[in-house]
């Protein structure tokens, strides 16, 4: 993620958002009021900046214990318990536990029951607060005190948020401690962070002119993501790993590089032997090729916990640091150090090659990467959880803002549909957008001609006609795109927040991808729903129910 | 209305609500738990078996779903499932799993549904590992999900079934099938879990002592197989579940009931068939020779008389028919009529109009439908000692070949068994009398022992570059019936020996002379 253009981007959509406002507000002022209008905006507009930076801490602190009071009179931490409840009956659920059951399935329970939880009772209580006081006038009596408005939003925020920390840790240790125990004892091993150096990954066959072709092979599979490459031919999987020094592996005489690849057999051959792939390291600049081993491919294992004997470890590839190689043209092998002789400006490239012919062997970016030395689980766990917590933060501030101009179930709605579309829909939101903008295109097109397709039974791939209808639909789907593509930014990718697909296959939670994502796109919508939540109850008639 | 008093008013609503608790009570009564008791419902749901628990185990996490979900379970089935889609086409096999036991959760009487994902895991995750004893595991996965539907669904023939078919076809019949049969007696996961020296042991005794090491049945997987037995009969165990439903009275929709019933008996055939082909014997020792040779005999007369005596004597009645005209299989005309005098059905038709409702008709019709004289006239060959041995020469020869390297030894055991069942072709009764040709090749095709020769000629005309002029079993060679099996049996071969780039070559056109051969052992 470039964080540099995301913090411009969102600088351009939230001032975009405000001289808009702005704008608006200008011309209903002066509509209604002409010049007088205008001045009594300018005054509106400098007593908001007013009370949005002079704030009292003691005043929103008050406001946030009556908000946590008033969460628990409305028996919010009950959650707690139905929680608490379903986990002692939680095996129930997970189907037969067994000794091979990895770790996965359990761990997938704990975030996704916390997450989907949690997240109904931030949107409920952040929703339904405000309008409810406003309809019993409970908010007379605050606003009638010496409190402005936007400390009345800050403290409803912090409020619900404190309430649902409260909650959050409870549950989640809970969750922590059941994981501990639940998960068998042959699982246990992938109860682990473990801590990736990703590289860049690519497949290539090498011609005779001795420049390297890329190859784009599918073996059937539905989803491309791997490219397989044949055994017993210069095909090979290339991986490069920058920024690679020797101060990451202090007092380690190995490099730990674990794999995941695919095999696909075009015959089925020896079927008591796996097939197998060769490792070597190789420095660019000299050409100098070092041996690392043959290993099977072991394909699919951490989809079950294996009995492990003699303590090996499953997919380790151990990258000496002293190796031997055979340079050009020499009869006897030498000596060579990892990082002197093949590790190039911090670069370190592995090539993989298949073994057995006519047999196949996937590879992508991701199946080959080094393994810095192991965290506990905790660590991922944790992050993982302060994740769903910038989420929830994030759910309470869209929740909370809504609430200040919205009346409860619409703010309720709102807010759930903001959620579905953060979590389910925007991926392929963007896919789509990102279809139409970079080739023009989108299989099925736009919902207008998405429509069309439906009405004449057409399927997505069915070729239009050239004729001005479709013109027509062409042009309107291309102004929905465009507006898609300004309104999506008030869409906030959830999916990022989400921890568990790195702790539930054994990794710690990167703070490049998820964590800090999170935190700006959390920090990102609060600022401006802050302000939004505090013109609307400024402005709003509290009289009115 | 209005004109009555209080006192009247209450008197009529008392009325009111004895008359509808009576109702209620009649209709609503809880059974006692023994047929016949308890109210109007009560009865009929025992009658037409609706209750939760006339249809299998109650699972208290199924019904505390579908209670909590009230009328949603279907929606939150369809969502489960096209989640398990998902993780199917990432290849999360185990989310898949885990998704696929909550989907049965909320919907444990769908019988499709524990057949579909039961094969999912099988059969299609199975064959996306590499190593084997992985494969194993996920057919393992497959046949204990769809055994735990049998459990919950205990009134479908068609689970029962399915699971035999596990342990029969999927063990027995995949290109894995050395390996998972060997599998299900020593399973990889509980042989793993044993120290070194006794994995070690183990590995000694499968190469030096095989007929010893096939007995170590101690290291099998309980969950799969309880007894410690062969596949076929633990697949046996299941049809004949799948059977005893049918003969309740309750439906299946796989096939005609004849053909349907017969699986118990085929796994018999198949025990037989694949002992042979597995040869657990030490090849040295003649003691443990005949012994294997007297279990294989015994394992095919039992197969025999099961399939003659049991299976023959089985009842069965016509489909489609107005008569509904019953018969058995192996009934002689003197029993049928013996059937006739009881039920009045017309034995022999006397004109051809009447044939259709004949018991004599049906029998001979689903004779052939069940290929019921084939397997009788199969199990009594393989009784025969020459046969047993000729198999034995396949299953040596083929060994030496592959594994000692040691290829005379390997030429005139197999050439050994190739003249022993030439013999058994020869004799009397064994070819049909219009073609001529042998009855085994007209019903087996390319098939059982005829596969095995079939195996062993190539691997003749592999060390003798070229079969010889007159070896015996070149029938089988030039069979046009065989071409597409030869081909196969070929490119396969091919694949485990290498190309010697010799073309495929025909005796009359370029064989040699049968060389001079070692005696056999």
């Amino acid at each position: 993620m470039n964080f540099l253009s995301e913090i411009t981007t969102w600088l351009v959509v939230v001032l975009a958002l405000g001289a808009v406002a702005g704008l608006t507000g200008i011309v209903t002022s002066w509509l209604m009021a002409g010049t007088r209008g205008v001045k009594m905006f300018a005054g509106v507009l400098s007593r908001g900046i007013k009370d949005l930076v002079l704030l009292s801490p003691r005043r929103i602190f008050a406001i946030t214990s009556l908000t946590v009071r008033e969460s628990v009179r409305r028996k919010a931490l009950w959650i707690g318990a139905v929680f608490l409840l379903l986990f002692m009956f939680a095996g129930w659920f997970i189907g037969d536990a067994k000794e091979s059951t990895p770790a996965k399935p359990y761990i997938s329970f704990v975030m996704t029951t916390t997450r989907w939880m949690l997240l109904p009772v931030a949107v409920l209580l952040s929703c339904w607060g405000l309008p409810a006081d406003i309809r019993d006038r409970s908010l007379h009596t605050v606003v009638t005190k010496p409190v402005r408005r936007s400390e009345v939003v800050l403290g409803r925020i912090a409020g619900y948020v404190a309430v649902m920390t409260t909650l959050l840790l409870g549950v989640s240790l809970v969750g922590f401690l059941w994981v501990q125990r639940v998960v068998p004892e042959r699982a246990q091993r992938q109860l682990v962070s473990r801590v990736p150096i990703g590289g860049s990954g690519r497949t290539v066959k090498s011609t005779s002119t001795e420049e390297l072709e890329e190859i784009r092979r599918n073996v059937g599979d539905q989803l491309d993501i791997r490219q397989f490459i044949e055994g017993a031919t210069t095909e090979r999987a290339i991986f490069v790993f920058d920024e690679i020094h020797e101060d990451l592996f202090p007092g380690s005489d190995d490099i730990r590089l674990e794999y995941r690849f695919e095999a696909f057999r075009s015959y089925k051959g020896d079927l008591n032997t796996e097939i197998e792939f060769a490792a070597e390291v190789v420095n660019e600049k000299t050409k100098a090729r070092a041996a690392i081993g043959v290993y099977p491919v072991n394909e699919f294992s951490t989809e079950f916990a294996h009995v492990l004997n003699d303590g090996k470890e499953e997919n380790l590839i151990l990258l000496s640091r002293k190796l031997t190689y055979i340079p050009d043209g020499a009869d006897a092998p030498i000596e060579a150090d990892l990082f002197k002789d093949f590790i190039v400006d911090g670069q370190l490239k592995v090539e993989i090659a298949c073994l057995d012919s006519q047999q196949y062997l996937g590879a992508n970016s991701s199946d080959l990467f080094i393994r810095l030395p192991d965290r506990p689980f905790a660590s991922g766990f944790w992050k993982s959880i302060f994740a769903m917590w910038l989420a929830l933060v994030l759910t309470v501030t869209i929740g909370t803002t809504s609430s200040c101009f919205l009346k409860g179930p619409v703010s309720t709605l709102a807010t759930t549909g903001l959620l579905v579309l953060g979590t389910f829909l925007k991926t392929g939101l963007l896919s789509r957008l990102n279809d139409f903008f970079l080739q023009g295109q989108t299989l099925g097109g736009g919902p207008v001609e998405a429509f069309f397709r439906t009405i004449w039974g057409m399927n997505e791939s069915s070729p239009m006609d050239a004729s001005p209808t479709t013109a027509a639909i062409q042009f309107i789907d291309g102004v929905v795109f465009n507006l898609l593509n300004v309104f999506q930014h008030l869409i906030p990718s959830l999916t990022v927040f989400d921890g568990t697909p790195y702790i539930a296959n054994g990794f710690d939670v990167p703070l490049s991808t998820c964590i800090l994502p999170s935190l700006f796109i959390t920090i990102g919508f609060f600022i401006p729903c802050y302000i939004i939540g505090y013109f609307a109850l400024q402005l709003r008639e509290l009289e009115a129910k | 209305m209005n004109n009555l008093t209080s006192g009247q008013r209450k008197l009529i609503y008392m009325l009111g609500v004895i008359l509808l608790l009576s109702i209620s009570a009649w209709l609503g009564m809880p059974s006692s738990g023994e047929l016949g008791t308890g109210g109007k419902i009560a009865i009929k749901r025992q009658e037409y078996q609706l209750g939760e628990a006339t249809l299998g185990d109650v699972d208290p996490a199924s019904s505390t779903m579908n209670l909590v979900l009230l009328g949603f379970r279907g929606i939150a089935s369809s969502i489960l499932w096209s989640e398990a889609e998902h993780y199917k086409m990432h290849k999360n096999w185990s989310q898949l799993q885990q998704t696929a036991d909550s989907i049965t959760l909320l919907q444990p009487h769908f019988r499709q549904v524990w057949e579909y994902q039961a094969w999912n895991l099988g059969f299609n995750v199975s064959a996306e590992c590499d190593a084997v004893a992985d494969r194993y595991y996920w057919v393992k996965e497959g046949a204990q999900y769809i055994m735990k539907g049998t459990r919950r669904s205990s009134h479908y023939p068609e689970l029962q079934f399915e699971t035999g078919r596990f342990f029969s076809q999927k063990l027995g019949k995949a290109d894995e099938k050395e390996q998972f049969r060997d599998f299900f007696i020593h399973d990889p996961e509980v042989v793993a879990k044993q120290s070194k020296e006794i994995r070690d042991e183990l590995q000694q005794m499968k190469i030096k002592n095989p007929g010893q090491y096939v007995a170590q049945n101690q290291y099998r997987d309980p969950a799969v197989n309880p007894d410690g037995i062969d596949n076929y009969l633990e697949a046996k165990k299941w049809y004949e579940r799948a059977n005893a439903l049918t003969d309740r009275g309750l439906e299946q929709h796989r096939m005609d009931l004849p053909l349907f019933q017969a699986y118990p008996y085929h796994c018999m055939i198949d025990y037989a068939e694949a002992r042979e082909q597995d040869g657990f014997y030490n090849e040295n020792d003649t003691t443990e020779i005949a012994a294997w040779d007297a279990e294989s005999i015994r394992a095919w007369k039992d197969a025999g008389s099961d399939w003659f005596n049991i299976y023959g004597s089985k009842v069965f009645t016509a489909a489609g028919t107005a008569d509904a005209i019953t018969f058995t299989l192996a009934g002689t005309e003197e029993d049928l009529n013996k059937m006739g005098a009881v039920d009045g059905q017309l034995v022999r038709a006397v004109n051809p109009s009447d044939n259709t409702r004949s018991k004599i008709f049906w029998q001979d019709r689903y004779r052939s439908m069940t290929n019921f004289n084939y397997w009788m006239f199969r199990t009594g060959v393989e009784q025969r000692q020459k046969l047993v041995e000729a198999r034995r020469c396949f299953h040596v020869g083929k060994k030496a070949f592959r594994e000692r390297l040691a290829e005379q030894e390997a030429l005139a055991t197999l050439l050994r068994g190739c003249q022993l069942l030439q013999d058994i072709l020869n004799e009397e009764g064994m070819r049909d009398e219009t073609t001529g040709i042998s009855k085994i090749v007209l019903n087996e095709g390319g098939d059982g022992f005829i596969e095995d020769a079939l195996k062993s000629l190539l691997i003749i005309e592999r060390i003798n570059k070229g079969l010889p002029k007159d070896c015996p079993l070149l029938e089988l060679w030039t069979e046009p019936d065989l071409q597409d099996k030869r081909a196969e049996l070929r490119e396969k071969f091919i694949r485990w020996a290498g190309d010697d780039g010799s073309t495929p070559s025909l005796p009359s056109t370029g064989g040699t002379e049968l060389p001079e051969l070692p005696s056999i052992p």
